[in-house]
């Protein structure tokens, strides 16, 4: 299976610490009850190895909590200052200072196949949920923003028609999206240049379909004080096939590098996206199944025309 | 609002190509997509040239679409109609008629079981509504750029249109009379609540006058790049509006968008330029061989 990866900018210095994301959960259907996930697995992302805990709570139920509301409205949900028992549940097991709970559902095309929960810290970044509305449009259904207040509130009252901006193109394709240096590219429209907040990558991903077109779009934004991961790439499984037109083609693959210490090559993450493209499930990798430097990771399956098209990964 | 008002007029898909002399044609607006509700006031901006005329006279019926579709209160439209009255930046009124006669025209048109008093009744409100009732019987040559404009927008409301398309309407006028024909039409459509279109360079105007502002791309292939919903409550006060602790975020938002088509341009310029100059080098390479 071949992939394809643009060469990545120069490698930036972080530390899983100053990562947004420190923790991780995996949920999947139950074999044995419809409507219900359970818990495959949740890891607290520590600078050097990944600690898997064991939740109080192994299973939830459609529209139950954080996790059942995902799969109920078929779109990320992210909650962080209203309450929680999700986002209280994961503060009080875990002891980390998780500022907020997004979770969002994988499907291989209508079928899901995952729920996943990311824990954010305090940091500086943005998560944005884009949802279509009656005039076919996309606008923020739920966020969060630290340290781009002006970009925030402007973001409120913004809108993109399918093709426009980085939610457009992302509905428009069906396939997850990846751009550098939002600031200095002319694909990213919005401006934070009035907040302290500086944005190095955005990654967008189309979550879930109605009539063959993604109804939400999540975007995660990277910061250089406060990277989403020490490593993200969105690799595109099986690059000798044809690929249908795109709309902004230069911010279709990219990768970008955080960690110094990492491997850059390509090699490291053929076998990731081997294993997801063949087992079609989100999978966390850890020891073997990751490699390049890193010490954990989680890699997420995005299906087009009935087959794994996109693998995001993100290494720590 | 009934589904209809909702989507009282919706654009799908506008494209525009011309022909290109060497084979494929140069679509300059492409995939231009909005939707606007019953009354609501849309502003579009973008750079000069990226398109935004080229839309709105599509809409407008008075250039052919090459593809996609218009729709006005759930009908497809195409070709000019009273349903869809423009307002341009020059006001194109007849030398040879008042300003009277000049909006009689297109009443006649409109209400043509009218009687002659019900006809006469309709200009002089409107005339009286952009405030020219006592210059009815003037004639062009006889007002400034400002009352002419505002007899061509009392030409324009007469009609009862279904949208309201204006192309730069205050491009021509002083800061002073543009503000004074911005609180008209605002007063006016407060009233009227007809669908507007209006096309600006003004990130001011736009900002005061719309309840949305749609900003378009650069061309060629140009299209919506976002789409901002303004606040602001109607009707609106011009100093309310510019006291609003946000008025300045909206203003920056509208000018980094231009600011990063600016650049988009120059670097689609030097895009082509390397690419002039790779074809050059390997046409040279192959004289040489």
């Amino acid at each position: 299976m071949n992939t394809t990866t643009q060469d990545p900018p120069p490698a930036m210095t972080a530390t899983t610490a100053s990562c947004l994301i420190r923790y991780v959960e995996v949920w999947t259907p139950s074999p044995d009850e419809v409507g219900q996930v359970i818990l495959e697995s949740a890891n607290i992302i520590n600078p050097d190895h990944l600690s898997p805990i064991s939740p109080s709570v192994n299973s939830f139920y459609d529209g139950e909590g954080a996790i059942g509301s995902a799969m109920r409205q078929r779109a990320p949900v992210i909650f962080q200052d209203m309450p929680c028992s999700d986002l209280e549940r994961v503060r009080n097991e875990t002891n980390l200072s998780i500022s907020a709970f997004l979770a969002f559902p994988v499907y291989f095309e209508d079928r899901l196949i995952n729920v996943v929960a990311f824990g954010l810290i305090d940091g500086h970044g943005a998560a944005e949920i884009w949802t279509r509305d009656d005039r076919d449009e996309l606008s923020i259904s739920g966020s969060f923003y630290r340290g781009l207040d002006t970009f925030e509130f402007i973001s409120q009252h913004v809108k993109f028609p399918k093709g426009a901006g980085l939610p457009g193109v992302c509905w428009k394709s069906g396939v997850p999206k990846m751009l550098n240096d939002p600031g200095g590219n002319p694909n990213f429209i919005r401006s934070f240049d009035r907040d302290p907040a500086e944005l190095m990558s955005v990654i967008g991903l189309p979550i879930s379909r109605t009539y063959g077109y993604p109804a939400s779009i999540l975007l995660l934004m990277s910061s250089k004080a406060n990277p989403l991961s020490n490593y993200s790439a969105i690799v595109k499984v099986d690059a000798d096939e044809p690929s249908e037109e795109e709309p902004l083609p230069e911010m279709s693959v990219t990768a970008i590098v955080c960690s110094s210490d990492g491997d850059d090559s390509i090699a490291w993450q053929q076998s990731a996206i081997n294993r997801v493209a063949s087992c079609g499930r989100c999978s966390i990798l850890t020891g073997d199944a990751i490699g390049g430097g890193y010490h954990a990771g989680l890699a997420i399956p995005f299906s087009k025309k009935g087959r794994t098209d996109r693998v995001m990964l993100l290494a720590f | 609002m009934s589904n209809h008002d909702r989507r009282y007029v919706e654009i799908a898909n506008l494209t525009k190509a011309y022909p290109n002399p060497f084979g494929k044609d140069i679509e300059v607006v492409k995939d231009f997509n909005m939707i606007l509700r019953k009354g609501e006031i849309v502003s579009v901006i973008g750079h000069s040239g990226c398109g935004k005329s080229t839309v709105l006279t599509m809409v407008a019926g008075l250039n052919e679409i090459s593809s996609g579709s218009l729709a006005v209160e759930g009908r497809e439209v195409s070709g000019p109609g009273p349903d869809r009255a423009v307002v341009f930046q020059s006001p194109c009124l007849l030398p040879w008629m008042s300003s009277f006669e000049n909006v009689m025209l297109g009443v006649k048109q409109c209400y043509p079981h009218g009687t002659k008093k019900q006809r006469k009744e309709i200009c002089e409100y409107y005339l009286n509504l952009v405030g020219l009732a006592d210059s009815m019987y003037r004639y062009p040559r006889e007002m400034s750029g400002g009352m002419q404009q505002r007899v061509g927008i009392a030409r324009a409301i007469a009609l009862k249109p279904q949208v309201l398309l204006l192309d730069e309407p205050f491009g021509r006028l002083d800061s002073l009379t543009r503000m004074d024909l911005q609180d008209i039409i605002l007063g006016i459509l407060d009233k009227e609540r007809i669908t507007t279109m209006v096309i600006t360079h003004d990130v001011d105007e736009a900002i005061y006058m719309s309840d949305r502002i749609c900003m378009m791309t650069n061309g060629p292939e140009a299209t919506v790049g976002q789409i901002l919903d303004v606040p602001f409550q109607r009707p609106r006060l011009r100093q309310d509006v510019l006291d609003d602790p946000h008025y300045y975020d909206f203003r920056f938002a509208l000018i980094a968008f231009l600011e990063k088509q600016e650049h988009a341009k120059d670097s689609h310029i030097e895009e082509v330029k390397r690419r002039l100059n790779a074809t050059e080098e390997v046409e040279a390479e192959k004289v040489s061989v």
